[in-house]
C-alpha cells in the first residue's frame, strides 16, 4: 500500500516533468522540467530499495543526484551560451541541427 | 657418442652469426672463419660417417619435444642418424668445405665478401640440419631455409637485373613444389596416427604394420605424389626445371654448392626418406620413374646447344637428377644415393673447374673460349676427369653409379611398358651426356687459342679443391668394394656385361661425335630447315620460359584482374552504396520534421511508449510469453 502511494508520487512527478518539456518555450523551464523527471526516476530507486531491503538502490540514488547536478550545470551553461548568441532562450527558434 | 652430432649444423650457423656481425672487421670478410667452422663440422661428419659405417644398418633417433597437442601427436625436433643421413652428411660437408676453400681464391675481388661467407655458412648449416632431420615438419623448416639461402645466393649480385630476376624465379618456382609438399604433409599427418608427428621411423613402422584398404591406399598415393611434387620443385625436374639454368646468375661457387651438395640434392634426399611409403603406391613410383627418365633425356637435349659453359652444366645436373629419380622410381634408394654421391663429387669438380676457367678468361661464352689446355693444365685435366666420370667411362665413379641405375631400371623393365620406356630414355641419355660434356671440353680447352685472352692457371687455394674432388670423382666407387658400405646402401655393383659394354660404347660414341664436330672449331649447321628448326627449339629451351610467362600473364594475371574488379566494383560497391544510401536518407529525414524541439521530444516519447507496449502486450502473445 505504502509503495503504491509513493510510486504514484513518482509517476505524477514524471508526468509533470514531461508536460513541462512538451509545452514550455523557455529553455530554463524545460531544463527544470527535465530535472523533475530525473528526480522522479531517482525516487523510484529509493522506493524499490526500501521495498526490497536492499541498500544498493539508495547508493545508486546518491550517484544519480550527483549526475543530475552536473547535468543541470551543463544544461544551464548551454542556455547561457545560447542566450549570448541569440539574445533569447526560446527553444522554438533553436533549429540549427536541421540543416 | 650421439650427443655431439647436433654440432654439425650448429658450427656453420655460429660461423654465420660471427661473420654476419663482425665480417667487415675480419680478413677476407670472414672467409677463414667460415672455412674453420666448416672444417670442424666436416671432422665431426667424417666421424659420424665412420661410426655408422662400422655398424651396418645402424639407426638412432634422438629428439627433444617441441610441443604437443592435448589429444594429438607430439611435435619434436630431432636427429635421425642412419645410413642415408651418414652418407649424405659426409657428401654435403666434404663438398661444401672444398667449395668454401675454392671461394677464397674465386671471390677474392668481390666487394661484399661478408655477405657471401655469412650466407654460404648459413646454407651449409641449414642443409646439414635438413639431412639430420628426423621428421617431415623439421625437414620442411630446413627445406624452406635452404630455399631462402639459395634465393639469397643466386641473387648475390642483385645489382644485375638478370640475377635479381633469376633469384625471384628460383624462389617462386620451387615454392610451387613446396606448397604441394606442405599439403602432402598435412594429409599424411591426418591419416597416420603416430605418437610423434610425422617422425620417419614411426611412419615406416606405421606403414609396415597397417593393412591399407583401397581408400587409404588412394590417399597414400596422393600423399606420396604431393611429396614428390615438392621434390620436383627442389630438384628442378620437369615441369619445374626452369629455375635451375637461370640460377647460373649467381657466383660459380654458389652454383657448385647448389648443384653438388645443398639445394637440389635435398629433393632426392626427401624421396629417399619417403621410400618406405612409396613401396605401397605403385602409381607414384611409375610417375617418379617416368618424370625422372623424361627429365634426364629432355634436359640433356637442351644441354646440346647451350652456348654458356655454366648452363650446360646446369642442364646436365637436371639430367643427372633425373637418373636419381629413375632409381627411386625403380625402388632402389641405394642406387639413387650412390649416384647422388658420385654426382656430387664430379659435378662440384666440373663447376669449380668451370669457375676456374671463368676466373681466368672473364667470360662464360663457350664460343669465345678455346685452346686453354696449354695455359691451364690442372684445370683442364681435372675437368677432363669430371667429364669422363659424368660420361660414364670406366674406371671413373660415374660409370659405376650410372650403370647401377641402368641395371636397376633394366631389371624392372620386363613386362612393364613404363620402365621399358624409361630405360630406353636413360640409355640414350648416356650418349647425349657424353656428347655435350665433350663438346664443352673441346670448345674450352682444345682447338685454336685466342690471342686476346691472357688466361693463367688459378692459384693454389683453387687448385687444391679441384685435385681433391678429382680424386673423389675417380675413386669414390671404391667405397663399393668395402662390404659395410654396400650393406649401408643395400645394393652392390652389378656386372651385367651387356649393359656395361653398351653404356661404355654409347659414352665413347658421344665423345667421338664431339671430337669430330668440335675439335676443328665450331661447325656450321647443315642448311636443311628441319635441323635448323630442331636447333632453334633446343636453343629456345622448348619455349618453356615463354609458355610460363604467357601463362602467368594471361591466366594468372587475368584471374587476378578479375578478382580485383570484383573487389573494386561488387564488394566496395555494396559498402559504398550502403553508406551513400544512409547519408541520403538522413538528409531526407532531417528535413522531414518541423524543427521544434518539443515535437522531437514528443516523437521520442511516443516511440518509447510504443516499444514498451510492444514488449509488454504484443510480443508475449506472439512468442508465447518469452518475456
Amino acid at each position: 500500500m505504502n509503495e503504491i502511494v509513493m510510486l504514484s508520487l513518482s509517476g505524477i512527478l514524471l508526468g509533470m516533468g514531461l508536460y513541462g518539456v512538451l509545452t514550455k518555450k523557455n529553455l530554463i523551464v524545460v531544463i527544470a522540467s527535465i530535472e523533475i523527471m530525473i528526480n522522479s526516476a531517482i525516487l523510484n530507486f529509493v522506493i524499490f530499495s526500501s521495498y526490497n531491503n536492499n541498500p544498493s538502490g539508495d547508493l545508486a540514488a546518491l550517484f544519480f543526484i550527483a549526475l543530475a547536478a552536473s547535468e543541470v550545470a551543463v544544461g544551464l551553461a548551454l542556455a547561457l551560451s545560447i542566450f549570448r548568441k541569440r539574445k533569447s532562450v526560446n527553444i522554438d527558434i533553436l533549429n540549427l541541427l536541421r540543416w | 657418442m650421439l650427443d655431439i652430432f647436433y654440432l654439425i649444423p650448429l658450427f656453420p650457423v655460429i660461423a654465420f652469426l660471427i661473420i654476419a656481425f663482425y665480417g667487415n672487421y675480419l680478413k677476407e670478410g670472414g672467409a677463414y672463419i667460415a672455412l674453420f667452422f666448416a672444417l670442424i663440422s666436416l671432422v665431426i661428419s667424417i666421424y659420424m660417417f665412420v661410426a655408422v659405417l662400422t655398424q651396418p644398418s645402424y639407426s638412432s633417433d634422438v629428439y627433444i619435444t617441441w610441443f604437443s597437442l592435448p589429444s594429438g601427436p607430439t611435435f619434436e625436433i630431432g636427429m635421425l642418424i642412419d645410413n642415408f643421413s651418414a652418407i649424405m652428411i659426409f657428401v654435403v660437408q666434404t663438398v661444401s668445405f672444398l667449395v668454401i676453400m675454392f671461394s677464397i681464391g674465386y671471390m677474392h675481388d668481390d666487394p661484399s665478401l661478408r655477405r657471401y661467407y655469412a650466407e654460404i655458412s648459413l646454407f651449409l648449416g641449414v642443409m646439414s640440419g635438413l639431412v639430420l632431420s628426423d621428421n617431415y615438419l623439421e625437414m620442411f623448416i630446413f627445406w624452406e631455409l635452404v630455399g631462402l639461402c639459395s634465393y639469397l645466393l643466386i641473387g648475390f649480385w642483385y645489382e644485375k637485373p638478370s640475377a635479381a630476376a633469376a633469384a625471384k624465379k628460383a624462389f617462386l618456382v620451387t615454392k610451387v613444389g613446396d606448397v604441394m609438399l606442405l599439403f602432402g604433409m598435412i594429409i599424411l599427418l591426418d591419416m597416420s596416427h603416430t605418437p610423434l608427428a610425422l617422425n620417419f621411423t614411426q611412419l615406416y613402422a606405421w606403414a609396415a604394420s597397417s593393412s591399407f584398404n583401397a581408400a587409404a591406399l588412394n590417399t597414400l598415393t596422393i600423399v606420396t605424389f604431393l611429396i614428390f611434387g615438392g621434390a620436383v620443385g627442389k630438384s628442378a625436374q620437369f615441369p619445374l626445371h626452369v629455375w635451375l639454368p637461370d640460377a647460373m646468375e649467381g657466383p660459380t661457387t654458389v652454383s657448385a654448392l647448389i648443384h653438388a651438395a645443398t639445394m637440389v640434392k635435398a629433393g632426392v634426399f626427401l624421396m629417399v626418406r619417403t621410400m618406405p611409403l612409396l613401396g605401397y603406391t605403385q602409381f607414384t613410383e611409375f610417375v617418379i620413374a617416368a618424370v625422372g627418365g623424361f627429365t634426364a633425356f629432355f634436359a640433356a637435349t637442351m644441354a646440346l646447344v647451350s652456348p654458356d659453359i655454366k648452363r650446360v652444366l646446369a642442364y646436365s645436373t637436371i639430367s643427372q637428377l633425373g637418373y636419381m629419380f629413375v632409381a627411386i622410381g625403380a625402388g632402389s634408394a641405394g642406387a639413387a644415393m650412390f649416384h647422388l654421391m658420385s654426382h656430387a663429387f664430379f659435378k662440384a669438380l666440373l663447376f669449380l673447374a668451370a669457375g676456374s676457367v671463368i676466373h681466368a678468361v672473364k667470360t662464360q661464352d663457350l664460343f669465345k673460349m678455346g685452346g686453354l689446355y696449354s695455359k691451364m693444365k690442372i684445370t683442364s685435366l681435372t675437368m677432363l676427369i669430371g667429364a669422363l666420370s659424368l660420361s660414364g667411362i670406366p674406371p671413373f665413379s660415374g660409370f659405376f653409379s650410372k650403370d647401377l641405375i641402368l641395371d636397376v631400371v633394366y631389371s624392372k623393365s620386363p613386362g612393364s611398358l613404363v620402365y621399358t620406356i624409361v630405360f630406353i630414355l636413360a640409355f640414350i641419355t648416356v650418349y647425349l651426356t657424353a656428347f655435350y660434356m665433350f663438346r664443352l671440353w673441346f670448345m674450352t680447352f682444345y682447338g685454336k687459342g685466342r690471342p686476346e685472352m691472357h688466361a693463367h692457371e688459378s692459384p693454389l687455394v683453387m687448385a687444391i679443391p679441384l685435385i681433391v674432388l678429382a680424386a673423389f670423382a675417380t675413386f669414390s666407387w671404391a667405397f663399393m668394394l668395402y662390404h659395410p658400405f654396400t650393406q649401408m646402401i643395400t645394393v652392390s655393383l652389378s656386372f651385367n656385361m651387356y649393359l656395361m659394354s653398351g653404356g661404355v660404347l654409347l659414352g665413347l660414341a658421344g665423345i667421338g661425335t664431339a671430337y669430330v664436330m668440335y675439335s676443328k672449331g665450331i661447325p656450321t649447321l647443315p642448311s636443311s630447315s628441319f635441323v635448323k628448326g630442331i636447333h632453334k627449339m633446343l636453343y629456345k629451351k622448348y619455349w618453356f620460359d615463354e609458355a610460363y610467362g604467357a601463362f602467368s600473364l594471361y591466366v594468372v594475371y587475368g584471374f587476378a584482374k578479375l578478382i580485383d574488379l570484383f573487389d573494386r566494383y561488387i564488394i566496395d560497391g555494396v559498402i559504398n552504396g550502403i553508406a551513400t544510401g544512409a547519408s541520403m536518407m538522413s538528409k531526407y529525414w532531417a528535413n522531414a520534421g518541423d524543427s521544434l524541439v518539443k515535437n522531437y521530444v514528443l516523437y521520442i516519447i511516443s516511440g518509447l511508449i510504443g516499444i514498451l507496449i510492444l514488449l509488454v502486450y504484443i510480443f508475449p502473445f506472439v512468442w508465447g510469453g518469452a518475456y
